[in-house]
């Protein structure tokens, strides 16, 4: 199942709420903050991080700053499952794989990787692993803007995998981007 | 080696899973507890060191090509975070008599590898009897160490 959640007033969130029509969504009108929302994903069991491969920003959500191109080890300051930058969407999938009930959330706009589609595919092979997947999407305005593709074409493409796992995954999608400058004003202290 | 592997699997007390990412089916016959992984090897290491998280052991049978193929991944899920694995290597690299020779490449990549790492790494050529083999299997999994084992031609102390 797709779940578009509106938690804010964003263009993105314009077209989401359409494609909501036009493809018959599930949709939810949240008044919660991205930061709340944020907040209720990280009390949730066998929570996976993920921030893909080129997404080049910090993410920054409350206590939560992931650097890019690293790999997070320390649990004391991170205490999450596993939390992972810079590696494709079907390896950030995989390691949640083994789990019966799994989180993952992933940050910035993922769908910047070109190979979106070819992991939907690789999960689809091995989705008898799951019982209940749930998928958190930070889909940004920032990083869509970037993309050569649409976010019909992703929706579409999305829609194309969900049928023969309808009751094993379920995509959340929401718009952090109220963050986003947040996160380019961090990354230009990263760099520094 | 094969058969050995199998019978150490199914009375094993400790909490492993065998993940089979060969191109070709188990030769000694039924195998239990496998997972037969169908998906490309990018979702390999992520797999097994999902598993480590929630302490299972991850044995990963599989060729050459494949153990190697993602060569950062590995390194990120295993060798920098020091994570127990077992790779036996499926294929029939050792062999003169095989024509294996386009693997050979890996072959030797992977034992550079592996020493960089100190990770100790096995060949079937020295593994001259069964019960050897069966404590090197022990050690490694009880002990949740790391290891490489070649397995090599099919048949050893069958």
């Amino acid at each position: 199942m797709i779940n578009i959640i509106e938690n804010g007033y964003t263009p993105l969130h314009k077209k989401l709420h359409d494609l909501t029509k036009e493809y018959n969504l599930s949709h939810y009108a949240s008044s919660l903050s991205a930061l709340n929302i944020w907040k209720d994903i990280r009390n949730k069991k066998n929570l996976f991080i993920g921030k893909p491969f080129g997404c080049q920003g910090l993410f920054v959500l409350d206590d939560l700053i992931i650097p890019p191109r690293s790999i997070i080890t320390d649990p004391e300051i991170f205490p999450y499952d596993f939390i992972s930058v810079d590696e494709t969407l079907g390896t950030i999938l995989s390691v949640a794989l083994p789990f019966k009930e799994a989180n993952v959330f992933l940050t910035d706009s993922f769908f910047t990787m070109g190979e979106f589609y070819e992991n939907l595919h690789y999960l689809s092979q091995n989705i008898d692993y799951y019982s209940n997947f749930n998928i958190y999407v930070d889909f940004n305005n920032y990083g869509i803007s970037k993309l050569n593709i649409t976010i019909d074409d992703i929706i579409k493409r999305m829609l194309a995998f969900i049928p023969e796992n309808q009751d094993k995954v379920n995509f959340f999608i929401y718009d952090f981007s109220q963050y986003s400058i947040k996160d380019k004003y961090h990354h230009n202290l990263y760099l520094k | 080696m094969r058969s050995t592997i199998n019978e150490y699997i199914k009375n094993t007390k400790y909490n492993i899973e065998f993940i089979h990412n060969d191109l070709w089916n188990f030769d000694s016959g039924e195998l239990s507890f496998v997972k037969n992984f169908k998906s490309a090897e990018n979702m390999i290491w992520g797999y097994s060191y999902g598993l480590t998280l929630k302490n299972v052991f991850p044995i990963i049978y599989s060729v050459s090509y494949f153990n190697i193929g993602r060569l950062e991944q590995f390194r990120k899920f295993f060798l920098l975070k020091n994570t127990p694995f077992l790779i036996l290597n499926a294929g029939h690299i050792g062999y003169d008599d095989l024509p294996a020779a386009h693997r050979f490449t890996y072959y030797y990549e992977e034992d550079s590898l592996f020493k960089e790492y100190s990770i100790p790494t096995y060949d079937h050529l020295k593994l001259n009897t069964r019960e050897k083999f069966i404590d090197i299997l022990d050690d490694i999994i009880k002990n949740k160490k790391r290891g490489y084992i070649k397995l090599g031609k099919d048949g050893l102390y069958d």
